[in-house]
């Protein structure tokens, strides 16, 4: 029988706890549920959100947790995302991070897609793809350079002095995300003829 | 568990009886309450076979809910092309609906089969369309399939345990496949 670690799994959505602490409760609750792995999905969209559970072949045999975190819908759209897609996948000692979305500040929409997947001993990927849906280009970062882009006077740009990579929250992460975006519209304004 | 036996005509496997329509409602009331709306449970079978549960927000509370027991590749042999099933769960209030492709080529039957009962038992609605290339053909229900018999007397789609009111999703599905099935050899 497995166990569910009481304080993050009362029912409750999760609101700031980075995804290593996740690993034991995803665990639990996919060893509960008598599947291989879940798929929670948040997604936001004006005046709609939508919250999903999906799993592929198989029907659980045991109750669903959910273990998600609560984000402010109006806050994200206001930072400039059209609808944003929030992805959890849960598996045994296996977290996956997934946002994905459209972004808009005038003039540059873009698809984000960030892809984190926490393992026992870490993350075990961490890739950021943007397009710029204006000439379809990709740019493919990680949110390990986002941090450890700095000002000029050493300290960090979009990070806060006391982040450390790899164990922030989700929510965190997202406004890292926000800062960084935000910047990347504007630095990318102005499309380069090759 | 009740093992429905199939006809004896070898096409069709025994299934095993699960939760009927008109009791899920016992299982999903809790979640429309958590949520304060109706919440949907889809099983998409295709290319990639699926399951989802949406909610308008996250639940509060355990998910337990019986989803379909359905066999994703045994549906594909059969011949769907694609077929979803989607139980909408409102507070004493299920809805089956299924839509699918059935057949992979010109000829294909578009399929559409609605089930809504109450936690009561009373059935609010019962219809399946089928759409052929060459039109609509006239409308029939869940209840019409199970009253064909063969020449034997037995139930040509039915199993000889279903009975009309306590019909699962999982029945219903094995019903109209087998109706389509005859359809596209006729």
């Amino acid at each position: 029988m497995s166990t569910i670690h009481p304080t993050q799994l009362d029912g409750n959505p999760i609101q700031d706890l980075p995804l290593s602490a996740l690993l034991q409760p995803a665990s639990d609750i996919v060893k509960a549920s008598g599947l291989e792995s879940i798929h929670q999905i948040g997604f936001y969209q004006k005046n709609n959100f939508q919250f999903f559970f999906e799993f592929d072949t198989g029907h659980p045999t045991g109750e669903i947790r959910p273990l998600f975190p609560a984000m402010d819908s109006e806050e994200l759209l206001a930072e400039g995302w059209d609808h944003l897609a929030l992805e959890l996948h849960l598996a045994v000692q296996k977290v996956t991070l997934v946002i994905r979305g459209y972004y808009f500040r005038e003039p540059v929409p873009l698809d984000f897609q960030m892809t984190v997947v926490q393992g026992p001993a870490g993350y075990l990927k961490d890739s950021i793809v943007i397009t710029d849906r204006r000439t379809q280009e990709a740019e493919n970062t990680s949110f390990k350079d986002i941090m450890e882009i700095r000002l000029k006077s050493g300290d960090p740009k979009y990070a806060g002095s006391n982040d450390v990579y790899g164990s922030m929250t989700i929510t965190r992460m997202v406004k890292i995300l926000n800062r960084y975006l935000r910047d990347w519209t504007v630095s990318h304004r102005i499309i380069e003829r090759h | 568990m009740t093992i429905l036996r199939s006809p004896g005509d070898g096409s069709y496997t025994d299934r095993e009886a699960k939760v009927p329509l008109h009791e899920l409602p016992n299982w999903g009331n809790a979640l429309v309450v958590n949520t304060s709306r109706a919440f949907q449970v889809r099983c998409s079978i295709g290319d990639k076979s699926r399951t989802f549960f949406r909610f308008a927000k996250i639940p509060t509370i355990p998910v337990e809910f019986p989803v379909p027991e359905l066999d994703a590749e045994r549906y594909n042999m059969d011949g769907w092309d694609h077929l979803a099933i989607t139980l909408n769960m409102e507070k004493d209030l299920a809805s089956l609906d299924l839509q699918g492709r059935f057949g992979r080529d010109d000829n294909a039957l578009i399929v559409h089969a609605s089930l809504v009962r109450n936690a009561v038992n009373e059935t609010k609605q019962d219809l399946l369309t089928i759409e052929k290339n060459d039109g609509e053909m006239p409308p029939t229900s869940i209840f019409d399939l199970m009253q064909v018999r063969s020449k034997s007397g037995d139930p040509r789609y039915a199993r000889f345990s279903d009975q009309y009111p306590l019909l699962d999703v999982e029945g219903v599905a094995a019903m109209v496949t087998r109706y389509v099935k005859e359809l596209r050899s006729a």
